[in-house]
């Protein structure tokens, strides 16, 4: 087929170009009518030819008659002729006009086109582009034509295998479409989709090729963008660790991703995609408050749908999910059409929520758990209080009656006076114990520590026991070794922990026995008090349990004796807060040496004491500190004051008269001296109300636990040189 | 001539077996029910020396110390408490204010009057008496 002369196919180039591949099919139509016409005049010529061919020897051989009757019948043939030809003339004209009127539009399609019209010959040498070519590669007809389309405009992202494609098709002779980046003169990268067609002449052989290229970079663009917004958000939702989910509500269908139905422990496809599966999974006590949530959202008063929501998992438990969406559609009246949203496994954020709340709720009870101890000490306090009136009462006018102030005493009288005043002091003993073990146990007693006689505590101590003793016939024999000096302690504690163990004595001695109190000097120089009874003595084991608190252990030999087992786990906790120890020796059947040791009034000692006790806490403090406490001037006195100073430390704390006598020094763990001090001073003021002006200092502080012994020591010298040493 | 103590408890037993060792023991003794009712006694007549309860309904025993401390004429009486409470707060605070002694219930009645006798022989002998006349030591 021989292509189209361009003036044949246009007479008019500025005409407006139509779309071409619109009109390719037609094109080709009249493309293939162009060459029958074609054909037909090449026909007609043929015949004409073929006819002076014949002529030639019939003129040659024509003469009389024949040559008449030959001129007659050529004069017919040729009128013949003229008129058949003028036909064809007519024909051939009418056939041109309206196939140039066809082939003008054709022409016109192509120009005008946005695509570039590609035309090639059978070797794919460019004979012919279009404007759209020109346009979107930037070379002209001119600088293209004898040229290979691929060489000139293919480029380093051109896909290899889609020109591989596209030459095969071309090599069988057939047409392809491919998708393919190319290149502008200027460099620019651009993505086409072309398709080819082989052009054919009349006989149907292949005279070239035909490409209508369509610039799709945008639009390739365009859909790599959304692909890659699509991996993105996939990527999220994957790393997210997302279920997704769409829900139509129109029909109710509900459309979730895997993630959605294996956070609830179910594969894909066991979870039934309707609305109803989201409604059965929902945790019954959840489902009136998620429905609310979601209403308000689906009725347009809240802009997110938001919950937290316990889902039923396959295995039957629980998983807490933060459901969270949007209505993604409505219609015209505002009716949700469509919803969608994620659902994120919270489940740990949940139970460390909810082991947040267990720990508020457990601050909340042990503060009512102090506030019940603090009114349960409040009652003990009380009770003793209500207990101690009518007692004293009773023992007093059981005196007075019994030393005949009141009138003259019979013997027998006297006797059962005794009793009750032997009733009266034991039931004193308990009310004092449980007190004392109370305080104790809040940590709540004060220990005025200062130099004290250990005769005058053995005095107290025979007065207030030796009527009791006397009423079984016990004698009560104290001693104190010459020389013993004074201990420092708290003298009422003290003689409260020789009273519990001189009562516990007397209560296991036989009838007319005897029990001795003693006080002497110890091994390592302490003073030490010990009380020696001649009752049944301790079973062997015994002696781990006999300081803790309520324990009365089984006596085998002495089977009557009965109490709570307050006194002697009341006397070891005065001991110890007495800077002392307590120990006990026995051989069951033989009695019983309970001895306690306290320091002697040498602040050296007592601040080794001090550290020994320290040693034995379960809670180390990080420092130890030294304060020094002064009085207001026209205030209280320092001794005054001291009071004050021991009902605002704590029993731990060692409050000593500085070595001038004008103020006190205080000595005790803490975990910032400042701290302390504040904290004391606030104390003295509080109890002080009508000494204003104390002053607190900080005189030194030590990091606990020490470096070494010499340490140790060294601090107790410098205590020491602040103290006064008659302490 | 002998010494006057004035008993202040609201529970009446208690006031009756102090009165009646004080008064074994040679003192003149009287009672008042209350805080109030104690003030007035010493107003009329101050004592040599006051023993006061800590507990009681219409005022406390500390109210009253602080009181009798606000009046000169009435500021160095000794004062002696009596108390159930056993709180060494509660018996640091009454020394801080100037207590002579805090005795706690239940206590030996015999070891109250003893420390009232000291209380007043350590005013008597106090050289900075406040009436510097040497009278007080007289009466």
């Amino acid at each position: 087929m021989t292509l189209p002369p361009r003036n044949s196919i246009s007479s008019d180039s500025h005409a407006p170009r139509p779309s071409l591949d619109t009109v390719l099919p037609a094109r080709c139509a009249i493309m293939t009518r162009v060459a029958a016409v074609v054909g037909l005049v090449g026909a007609t010529i043929s015949l004409y030819l073929a006819f002076g061919e014949e002529f030639a020897p019939l003129v040659a051989i024509g003469s009389g008659p024949f040559a008449l009757l030959a001129l007659v019948a050529v004069t017919m043939i040729i009128v013949a002729y003229v008129r058949h030809s003028r036909r064809l003339r007519a024909a051939r004209r009418a056939a041109d006009v309206a196939s140039r009127a066809e082939i003008e539009r054709l022409a016109l399609v192509a120009r005008r086109t946005t695509n570039a019209v590609v035309i090639t010959d059978v070797n794919r040498r460019i004979v012919w582009v279009n404007e759209g070519f020109t346009r979107i590669t930037g070379y002209t007809l001119d600088e293209v034509r004898g040229h290979a389309p691929g060489s000139m405009l293919q480029g380093p992202r051109t896909d290899p295998r889609a020109v591989a494609r596209m030459r095969d098709a071309l090599h069988r002779q057939e047409g392809c479409r491919v998708e393919i980046a190319n290149y502008s003169k200027d460099g620019r990268e651009y993505i086409l989709d072309i398709e080819i067609q082989p052009l054919r002449d009349a006989l149907g052989n292949v005279t070239g090729f035909m490409a209508i290229e369509t610039d799709i970079t945008e639009s390739v663009r365009a859909r790599e963008e959304v692909a890659s917004t699509a991996r993105r958000l996939n990527l999220v939702v994957a790393g997210a660790d997302l279920g997704t989910w769409e829900w139509n509500l129109e029909t109710n269908e509900l459309l979730f991703n895997d993630r959605w139905s294996t956070m609830l422990g179910y594969s894909p496809f066991e979870i039934d995609r309707h609305l109803h599966s989201w409604q059965r999974l929902v945790h019954p006590d959840d489902r009136e408050r998620v429905e609310g949530v979601l209403r308000d959202h689906l009725e347009g008063r809240t802009d997110f749908y938001r919950a937290d929501i316990r889902f039923l998992r396959k295995d039957g438990t629980y998983v807490w999910v933060l459901d969270a969406g949007k209505v993604s559609e409505r219609d015209a009246s505002g009716r949700p059409l469509r919803m969608s949203g994620i659902h994120l496994d919270i489940n740990d954020r949940q139970e460390r929520r909810e082991l947040e709340r267990l720990n508020v709720l457990l601050a909340d009870q042990n503060r009512r758990l102090e506030e019940m101890s603090d009114r349960a000490h409040r009652f003990v306090d009380d009770v003793s209080h209500e207990f101690r009136t009518p007692l004293t009462v009773i023992k007093e006018f059981n005196a007075i009656i019994a030393e005949g102030l009141g009138g003259p005493v019979s013997e027998q009288q006297s006797e059962w006076l005794r009793m009750v005043d032997v009733a009266a002091t034991d039931l004193n003993q308990l009310v004092e114990d449980f007190l004392d073990s109370s305080k104790l146990r809040a940590g709540r007693l004060r220990v005025d520590r200062r130099a004290c006689s250990p005769q005058v505590v053995l005095d107290g101590v025979s007065r207030r026991i030796s009527r009791k003793a006397a009423s079984r016939g016990i004698s009560i024999r104290t001693s104190v070794d010459p020389g013993v000096p004074d201990f420092f302690g708290d003298e009422e504690k003290v003689r409260r922990i020789v009273m519990n163990l001189v009562t516990n004595a007397v209560k296991f001695s036989p009838d007319g026995g005897e029990v001795t109190v003693a006080v002497r000097r110890s091994g390592l120089g302490d003073v030490e008090f010990s009380v020696v009874d001649h009752g049944p003595g301790l079973m062997p084991g015994d002696r781990k349990l006999l300081f803790e608190r309520f324990r009365q252990l089984p006596n085998a030999l002495a089977p009557s004796v009965k109490g709570f087992g307050l006194g002697l786990n009341i006397a070891h906790q005065l001991v110890w807060l007495n800077l002392g120890a307590i120990s006990v020796e026995s051989e069951y059947g033989k009695g019983a040496r309970f001895s306690f040791t306290v320091p002697t009034a040498d602040s050296a000692i007592v601040v080794d004491r001090f550290f020994e006790r320290l040693a034995e806490r379960e809670e180390k403090p990080e420092r130890v500190a030294m304060l020094r406490i002064l009085p207001s001037r026209g205030g209280s006195t320092t001794e005054e004051l001291r009071g004050l100073a021991v009902a605002s430390t704590r029993a731990a704390d060692i409050v000593l008269p500085s070595s001038d006598g004008t103020s006190l020094i205080a000595f005790g763990p803490c975990e910032d001296p400042e701290a302390w001090r504040c904290r004391l001073l606030d104390r003295l003021d509080r109890l002080g109300a009508r000494d204003t002006g104390v002053r607190v200092e900080v005189l030194s502080a030590w990091d606990y636990p020490l470096e070494s012994n010499m340490a140790r020591a060294s601090i107790a010298h410098e205590v020491s040189m602040e103290v006064a040493h008659a302490a | 001539m002998p010494h006057s103590v004035l008993i202040v408890d609201d529970e009446p037993g208690l006031a009756q077996v102090l009165a009646i060792r004080m008064k074994a023991a040679g003192f003149e003794t009287r009672t008042a029910d209350g805080g109030k009712t104690g003030l007035a006694s010493v107003a009329a007549a101050p004592p040599d020396a006051v023993v006061l309860d800590v507990r009681m309904p219409d005022m406390d025993g500390f109210e009253v110390q602080a009181r009798l401390r606000a009046d000169p004429r009435l500021r160095d009486i000794p004062v002696v408490f009596v108390s159930a409470n056993v709180q060494d707060s509660a018996r640091h605070a009454a020394l801080a204010a100037g207590a002579a002694a805090y005795l706690t219930k239940p206590y030996d009645a015999r070891e109250v009057v003893n420390v009232v006798h000291a209380a007043i022989a350590s005013r008597h002998s106090d050289p900075v008496c406040g009436c510097g006349t040497g009278a007080c030591n007289a009466r």
